[in-house]
């Protein structure tokens, strides 16, 4: 049994659908990458995992509790996290949005979490006090992941790790990832940059709101025919 | 003279800071302005006047009966009209509507249970000593005033920035989107903020009479105005604003009133005007707000 498993899924805004037929599972522990161009839906999909958007038909369950009617609070205590891509609030301060990340936890837990996300981001200790508006996109995308793992969630929806990152905070973001791979929480990591295959167990490509292709990387790499159409690799 | 209304545009300004408060707590959480405001703050004048007239209970008392009554009349009001709101094609121009006829009823109530004339507190309810300072002297039922304002101001400051409730309001006035996203539960603090925000009109409202003379059903209006201007004048959306709006505007009033005595209706408006043309944000606005 996954730990997230999402199947026949329609989405969509007032009556059109966005999102047709969607089956995607997600074992525990895993990273596992939603690929697909602008506007092929994977926000759709992400926002309607996390309970921002009505799903028409379809059903998500998550370990053994269907969550498909549930709201979003509900579903971070249930062990969702979403890193959206803006992630943070500009105007709080880091250790404020450190604390929102962790809202239902005893506030023991949090202090302890906030300071065992500090000895693991130096970074984030030093700039504590400042608001998040002060950081640089690269910073702030780090806060925002700190802000997720907060709350010690079983599954990480990310939106677009890589948006506005320079190339080399894209490797950094790859680098942290890759230290949480095979241990810590599953994550579901919607992207159109190729780079964050490397460290993938699984790959879906979204197109036009459908899936088109399922396997690992490796299967990926040998689909010339997937590579060729959507992302045009040769 | 220049000292009096120095001193007691401070002591009013930090009353109406705090009148105001409750406008900008809803405002900033759910970028609704709340046109019934000083139709709550009128109730809460009522409370209190209804209580010591007829039951000999002191203002003191009523600060607390109209703050209970008005957070559960919030509560009340909240449930089947703000989640409606909200889903709706246009939220801000439908509160606008919606609150607007909200006033009307309140107004048209009282006017039916209080009748048209003006009623006022004695000002002597706190006792008949006065305040002297720098050779002038200040009734004692404005310091107590000003001290209730900014005991109140404090504990909102206090509840926003050090629990963590407030810490999940100050994120839903940042970007309700993105409170949404992280799991807060963002109706559940809309709720208590819209419940807060009148509870505190209501409670300001109390010791409005002895601030503003006297009170009758169409007083609402006015009080929002003043709440609206001290709120822009501010910042709208951030607490602090209206304990700067407030001592703005209390200040410019008591001057107008010493030295041009009959242009000092035009003391909101005037500052209003100006705030608009020169920072738009506020005095503590960061960024213009797209609402």
């Amino acid at each position: 049994m996954a730990l997230l498993h999402i199947s026949s899924l329609y989405v969509g805004y007032n009556s059109l659908n966005v999102l047709t037929d969607v089956n995607l599972d997600v074992e525990a522990g895993t990273q596992v990458v939603l690929l697909g161009a602008n506007g092929s839906g994977k926000t759709t999909l992400l926002k309607s995992l996390m309970g921002l958007l009505p799903v028409h038909a379809g059903q998500i369950v998550l370990d053994t509790q269907d969550i498909t009617r549930l709201g979003p609070s509900a579903r971070v205590r249930a062990g969702l996290a979403y890193l959206s891509e803006i992630g943070v609030i500009a105007s709080l301060s880091v250790e404020d949005n450190l604390n929102i990340g962790g809202y239902y936890l005893t506030r023991t837990l949090r202090r302890q979490q906030i300071r065992s996300l500090y000895q693991q981001l130096p970074i984030l200790y030093e700039k504590r006090k400042n608001p998040a508006s002060s950081l640089s996109g690269g910073q702030r995308k780090i806060l925002a992941f700190a802000k997720v793992l907060m709350g010690q969630p079983r599954l990480i929806l990310m939106d677009e790790p890589s948006a506005g990152l320079a190339p080399v905070m894209v490797n950094e973001m790859i680098q942290i990832l890759n230290t949480y791979r095979s241990h810590g929480p599953a994550f579901l990591i919607a992207e159109q940059n190729v780079k964050f295959l490397e460290g993938a167990h699984y790959v879906y490509v979204l197109d036009n709101g459908q899936i088109r292709f399922q396997g690992t990387p490796q299967d990926l790499d040998a689909d010339a025919h997937i590579k060729a159409a959507y992302f045009g690799l040769t | 003279m220049f000292t009096y209304s120095l001193v007691s545009g401070i002591l009013f300004g930090i009353f109406f800071g705090f009148m105001a408060l409750g406008l900008n707590l809803i405002f900033g959480v759910m970028e609704m302005v709340n046109l019934a405001h000083g139709d709550f703050v009128v109730l809460g004048g009522y409370v209190a006047i209804m209580a010591l007239t007829s039951l000999h209970i002191n203002p003191v008392v009523s600060l607390v009966i109209a703050l209970v009554l008005f957070f559960l009349v919030g509560l009340g009001l909240f449930f089947p009209l703000i989640p409606r709101l909200s889903n709706s094609r246009d939220p801000e121009m439908l509160s606008l509507i919606l609150f607007f006829g909200l006033s009307q009823v309140l107004e048209a109530l009282m006017v039916i249970k209080f009748g048209v004339n003006p009623e006022s507190l004695p000002l002597s309810v706190f006792g008949n000593s006065s305040w002297h300072f720098l050779g002038q002297s200040y009734q004692i039922a404005w310091i107590v005033t000003a001290l209730v304002s900014l005991v109140m101001i404090t504990l909102t400051y206090v509840f926003l920035y050090y629990t963590s409730l407030g810490r999940a309001v100050r994120a839903v006035m940042g970007n309700r989107e993105e409170a949404l996203a992280s799991g807060l539960p963002v109706k559940r603090t809309s709720a208590i903020i819209f419940a807060i925000g009148i509870g505190l009109a209501a409670m300001s409202g109390v010791l409005s009479p002895l601030m503003i003379g006297s009170l009758d059903p169409t007083s609402g209006l006015g009080l929002t105005t003043i709440a609206f201007a001290i709120v822009v004048i501010g910042s709208l959306g951030n607490p602090l604003g209206s304990v700067v709006g407030g001592l703005v505007y209390g200040v410019s009033l008591m001057l107008m009133q010493t030295y041009l005595s009959s242009w000092s209706v035009l003391v909101p408006y005037l500052l209003l005007l100006i705030i608009v043309l020169v920072k738009p944000s506020g005095l503590l606005g960061k960024g213009v707000r797209h609402a």
